[in-house]
């Protein structure tokens, strides 16, 4: 290629003394397209990905175990909870199921959410590579604490299997679904106020504020159909509540998943997601550029 | 190949740097570039090395490229080095043999294999320094961006391995030391007054440059 060019364009390189806009043309034609773009994108993933897991492996251990132990103390304090308010042979279903099939899918989606929101900002050093870019480090998160909670749940299923819990999905398929469409909820919104939390801090204070609230209105540790009508109809607006109804329904079959809206979670995953890729695209080069 | 095609860059309205150049840098040659201080010699290598966007225009090259300034930054305070060193090794290397052979070499190149475990806080300065070399040296790609030195402290050692690197990839030089550019570059890039000059021979660029110097000075 280098050889055709200068036939075509004569020996001059540099300042004016080719056709520029004649040149540019036939570059344009000429230059390979970033062909190997989704190789790229996989390699810098997985180089992010080792480097975050490798990070929290060495410093933050206690990291690790509070992860670990939040959601324990959780299932345990709501459980106690459940059987002081309402004895505990009220319910033809394990309580203790029920709470771990709500709390570890909601600490889930809450720290892929939370993560999302300071991972463009955290990684800026990265980006005086060409090859990494703020988009990579927001995915490599999303699977990083994906795992990382993968890692939480199968710990607490042996725990829970060794004190003689019946841990066994019912739909096992079912909960599958629900968790990973959970997941690309997180990462919607994570990606929409990540972006948006760049320019204005104010929205990440605001969702780190928001948390406690989610907990107590997404139907993580009661069923729905225990509530009255009216308090019903107004939680069923949170589209969280729909992903919690459709796991612990999933879960545990003999609880029913009647006031699952699909329609309804799809729109509040897919409208943030397009809104976020829209804005990223559109803000890209201020995340890389200081 | 570097193309720079109607590049325009400037930080506030009245600090413009260059305004609508063009240059096409062949492959394989390793280019000096000259210019007065603040002129935006680094801020040219930024530009193709990504880190730094154009105000308006386009930049495109051929192929993979490391920039000198970025390899501190793949070094985590809190990880071990061969920890840090295995990420920049995986951001170039899709194998994972190959790419555990290079930072060997990197390592032993740094003299840090003993080391290896340390965390970057703790590498003592000089180490680093040559760490940055030899990571410089021994992970290959078709374009090198270096601003400032060329070795730790003039390093004999590193000064051969570094010309040896050099003349395997279409590499930038900014410097500002007249003997390191006269002996390792072919061609040179004078920035005067907000456009680039390009010359086949470094010694014309050196020329042309201190001629440029002499008459800027007449003027004052």
């Amino acid at each position: 290629m280098k050889r055709d060019f200068f036939s075509r364009f004569g020996g001059g390189v540099g300042h004016a003394l080719f056709p520029v806009d004649e040149a540019a043309e036939w570059i344009k034609e000429e230059f390979p397209r970033e062909q190997d773009s989704w190789r790229r994108f996989k390699r810098v993933v997985y180089a992010l990905y080792l480097r975050q897991l490798q990070r929290q492996l060495k410093g933050e251990y206690a990291g690790f175990v509070w992860l670990l132990v939040e959601p324990l103390i959780m299932i345990i304090l709501f459980t106690l909870m459940h059987t002081v308010i309402r004895g505990s042979s009220s319910s033809s279903y394990d309580i203790i199921v029920f709470m771990g099939s709500g709390m570890v899918p909601f600490f889930l989606f809450r720290t892929i959410l939370t993560s999302s929101l300071r991972v463009f900002k955290q990684n800026r050093p990265l980006y005086h590579y060409p090859q990494i870019k703020p988009f990579d480090a927001f995915i490599a998160n999303a699977f990083f604490e994906s795992s990382l909670y993968a890692v939480v749940t199968l710990i607490l299923l042996l725990l829970a299997f060794l004190i003689g819990v019946d841990i066994i999905p019912q739909n096992f398929d079912g909960v599958m679904v629900g968790i990973l469409w959970l997941i690309l909820f997180g990462m919607s919104w994570g990606l929409l106020l990540g972006v948006l939390g760049h320019f204005y801090e104010v929205i990440i204070k605001f969702v780190s504020f928001l948390s406690l609230p989610l907990l107590i209105l997404s139907a993580v540790f009661f069923p729905l159909d225990t509530l009255p009508p009216v308090a019903r109809k107004w939680l069923l607006y949170n589209p969280l509540v729909h992903f919690m109804e459709w796991i612990h329904g999933s879960y545990l079959v003999t609880l029913d998943t009647r006031y699952v809206d699909f329609s309804y979670m799809f729109e509040w995953t897919v409208i943030p997601l397009f809104l976020g890729l829209w804005l990223y695209n559109k803000s890209e080069r201020k995340f890389i550029d200081s | 190949m570097i193309w720079l095609h109607r590049l325009t860059k400037f930080y506030e309205k009245d600090q413009v740097l260059f305004s609508d150049v063009n240059l096409l840098i062949p492959s394989g040659v390793t280019v000096g570039i000259l210019g007065e201080n603040g002129c935006g010699k680094s801020t040219l290598l930024k530009l193709i090395a990504g880190t730094e966007l154009p105000s308006s225009g386009r930049i495109a090259l051929d192929g993979s490229l490391l920039w000198a300034g970025s390899v501190a930054s793949a070094m985590h305070a809190q990880m071990t080095v061969e920890q840090s060193l295995r990420f920049l090794g995986r951001l170039y290397i899709e194998e994972d043999r190959l790419m555990e052979e290079k930072v060997e070499e990197i390592l032993r190149m740094a003299d840090l294999t003993q080391k290896r475990r340390m965390l970057w806080s703790k590498v003592p300065a000089d180490l680093k320094q040559k760490l940055k070399f030899a990571a410089l040296c021994v992970i290959e790609t078709d374009h090198l961006l270096i601003d400032g030195g060329l070795a730790p402290k003039n390093d004999k050692f590193f000064l051969e391995k570094m010309a040896e690197r050099m003349r395997r990839s279409t590499t930038l030089l900014a410097s500002g030391n007249r003997k390191i550019l006269s002996e390792h570059c072919d061609a040179g890039i004078v920035i005067h007054n907000r456009k680039f000059y390009y010359f086949d021979a470094i010694a014309r660029a050196q020329k042309f440059f201190e001629s440029v110097k002499k008459h800027d000075k007449a003027d004052t």
